[in-house]
This record gives structure tokens, sequence and C-alpha cells, in this order.
């Protein structure tokens, strides 16, 4: 499909410009006057991510794939509503975290054990110092979660977060929403919100170091079935701050 | 959370304005159990944003393409058969009921009683036909009805107004016409490309004396 990337012919139609490599406002136009070809290209180079977002909150994959589904009809229902203010990308993020909210409401349920909010973490204890060390000394995450059991802990550990603060993991790590905006998505106050954050972060790290420290175990004990990548892992402690997910 | 907690997460979330990130660095530096600290968020959000793309990884294209086809369904499925169009209105249908009317007004030709003259202006200001006439179809100007001309089926020449009442209100003519079966009075307007509009106004209420098409 050809795409007409030379900026003077403003005067085509925009589904004459329309690729899997234009921006994301000519796809947006382009929809708006009817592209069906230009929604389709924008909803699947989001499809995976939005996903990822669904199933943070969500946690089950055919609930999450729903509101994947429910998302791309909202999304092409209300595209008028994308004013161009943020990136369309932050807008459909949105849509999506409001749809797994809607989700959550709707089909409340209790799982695993539920932390309480307001447990107080004074500066830094042996208990969350020992959990910092296991947690840097687990290896290089990209390594860890090549391995199935790794990659289960992680997931066992955030179904065992409580709602608010399995939401809020996912509003920032996933979705990449400065304190302002998580206070506005849980409308409470900016210092409420980073003491959520801080007691989830907490809670997350304790549970991790747990089941890093379990499987770190469990491999000692059977060397044979260890997978090269954990063997070759050695303790990196990163010092650069890593980025939320973002396109 | 203490102040250093509260610093150290909103260092670690790019919340810090850039003069507090430059003093915070330098405590940093200093203070191994802050690094320690840091270190141990960024794992944490590693884990937490890689276990997400791996999930989503996971799922098959041919997942995301059933969600395709449902979508597509929803958008852009055509309206179910069997529901009743949307009718549009009478003046928009007049020019496709042409052909009806041609075949009833033939009908009733036939079977029609000659107008009644009374009144009707031969002396060549041509009455306008009763109904919309498409152009090709125009019958002759001050041209009568005979019981005859019916046989011509193929050649329609319809019946000419009895114009007992005109008025003309801003080039809108209201005539009366009897015309298969009915009678009343009509209000037909005629625009630039020759095509004339026709607006029932109101039905005689006595029957009609004209027969009925056979």
């Amino acid at each position: 499909m050809g795409l007409n990337s030379d900026p003077s012919s403003t005067s085509k139609a925009p589904q004459d410009v329309v690729s899997t490599e234009s921006d994301d406002q000519i796809l947006v136009d382009a929809c708006r006057a009817g592209d069906r070809r230009a929604f389709r290209i924008l909803m699947e180079r989001y499809q995976r991510r939005i996903y990822a977002v669904a199933y943070g909150y969500l946690r089950n994959r055919e609930d999450a794939l729903d509101v994947v589904q429910e998302c791309f009809i909202k999304v092409h229902q209300h595209l008028d509503g994308f004013r161009g203010g943020s990136s369309f990308y932050t807008w459909l993020y949105r849509v999506v975290a409001n749809r797994c909210i809607d989700h959550i409401r709707r089909n409340r349920r209790r799982r695993g054990v539920e932390y309480r909010d307001d447990l107080r973490h004074d500066s830094p204890t042996a208990m969350d110092a020992e959990a910092d060390r296991r947690i840097i000394h687990a290896g290089n995450p990209a390594a860890l979660l090549q391995r199935k059991e790794i990659l289960g802990a992680v997931q066992e550990c955030l179904v065992h977060l409580s709602e608010n603060h399995r939401n809020i993991i996912v509003m920032r790590e996933l979705e990449g929403m400065s304190y302002e905006e998580m206070a506005e998505a849980m409308q409470c106050a900016k210092g409420t919100i980073m003491s959520r954050l801080f007691h989830a972060r907490k809670n997350l790290q304790k549970l991790l170091a747990e089941r890093l420290d379990l499987d770190a175990d469990a491999e000692d004990a059977a060397p044979e079935t260890s997978s090269p990548a954990s063997s070759n892992a050695k303790a990196s402690p990163t010092s650069s701050s890593t980025k939320a997910v973002t396109p | 959370m203490n102040e250093l907690d509260a610093k150290l997460m909103a260092y670690f979330d790019g919340e810090l304005d850039p003069d507090e990130r430059v003093e915070f660095e330098r405590q940093l530096a200093d203070d191994p159990v802050l690094r320690q600290q840091l270190a141990s968020l960024d794992t944490t959000r590693a884990l937490v944003v890689g276990e997400a793309q791996r999930e989503a990884d996971d799922v098959p294209a041919a997942r995301f393409e059933q969600i395709w086809d449902r979508v597509e369904d929803e958008l852009y499925a055509p309206p179910k058969a069997g529901a009743a169009p949307v009718r549009p209105g009478f003046l928009v249908r007049l020019p496709r009921l042409w052909p009806t009317m041609m075949a009833a007004a033939a009908a009733a030709v036939i079977a029609l009683v000659v107008w009644p003259r009374d009144g009707f202006d031969e002396s060549g200001t041509a009455s306008k036909p009763a109904v919309a006439v498409a152009p090709t179809a125009a019958p002759a100007p001050g041209s009568s009805v005979t019981p005859g001309s019916a046989e011509r089926a193929d050649d329609v020449v319809l019946p000419d107004p009895a114009p007992t009442e005109t008025e003309t209100e801003s080039g809108v003519d209201i005539e009366r016409i009897d015309f298969a079966g009915r009678s009343g009075r009509i209000a037909h307007i005629d625009d630039a490309r020759g095509t004339t509009t026709v607006i029932w106004i109101e039905e005689d209420p006595q029957p009609v004396d004209s027969e009925r098409s056979l």
C-alpha cells in the first residue's frame, strides 16, 4: 500500500495517506472521516498494550480480552471526544482503565489475602532492607521472567494485592500516570496517592521477596533443572529508573 | 512513609522538579542504602511491566482476529434483514411512484367521464397537468380526454384539470383534480428543472361522480 509522505499533497483524502506508519493523529482524522482501515491500523498498533493494561487490572485473560473488544467499539463511537490535548494512547489507556474499573465493580470478588491499605512502613526496617536485597539479587528481571515459575510468582503476588493497591500499581507502572492524574482518576488527594503507592509497592516487594527467595531455594535444591539464564544471573542492581510501558 | 521515602519515590517516578532532582542525586551518591532501595524499586517495576508484556505477547494473533471479527460485525454490520426500510416522504417518493401513477391514470382515463368543461380555458392558456409529469411524458397543453384515447395505453394522456378554482400563491398553483377515483384540491409546484411536485391539500368528502377504474 502506497504511503504518501509528501507533506505538500494536503489535498488528498485521508484514506490516501493512511498506512501502518502513519502518525496517530493522521489515523484519528482518517477514522473520523470514516476510514475503516485507519481505525484498524490504529487499534492494532495498541491492542497488545491495552490488553496488558486490562490484564494488569483484571488478572484474567478472557476478561481482559472482553474489555479490549468493548474498548475498540467504544473508541470508535467516541473518537470525536478525543480533543488532542493529550496523546492518543494516553486517552486510549484511560478508556481501557475506566472499562476495567467498571468491570471490577460489576464483578467484585475477593481474591487471595486482602492487605490493609494503611499498613505502616516506617524508615527502612531490617525486613524491608532484606526484601530489597533479595529482589535485587534475584537477578536480571528480563532473565527472571523467562522462567515460568518466576512469571507465575509475579502473577500470584499481584493477585494477592488488594484491589486498590493493584490498581495503583497498574496506573503507575503500566499506564505511566503521574501522581496528579492518579489523584484525579481515584478522586483523592495527591498525598493519598503517594501514600497508597508507597504501601502498594512495599507489599508487593515483600511478596516478591518471599517468592523469589523460595524459588531460589528450590533451584538450589534441584540444580539439574535450572535454566541457563538463571545459572548466569548475577546480582546487578540497576541504577537507572525504568520507564513505565510507553509506546 | 517518611520524608525520605516520599522523596525517593518521587525521584523514581520522575515527579521531582529539576532542582530537587539534582539535590536528591547528590544524596543518593552518598547513601548505599538509598541506592539499594532505588534498585529494588527498579527491579520490581521491571518485573511488573515485564509480566504484563509477556502475558500480552502470549495471546495468539488469532485471538485478536476473533475480536476484530466481532468488532466489525458490531460497527459495520448492515441493517438486519426484514427490518422495514424507512419510507421517504410522499414528495420524495413521488418520482418513484410515477410508473404506478401512469398506469392508474391510464386506467382512470378509460373509465373517466369527460371532465366538466366549465371555465376551461381553451384559448391557448394551457392548464398545467394535474399530477407530476416527467419531462418526457408531459401531455400536450390543452389536450382533452376522450374515451378513445385510453386505447393507446403506451401513450398516456392525463386528464386536464378542471380549473373551476385556480389560485396562485407565491408560484404555487392550487387546483381541483379528479384522479383515480378521488377528487379534491391539490397544489403543484414547478421547479426550474421542469419537475412538478404535487401535494394533496384536501380530498372532497362527497362521493366522486366519476366512474372508478375498471
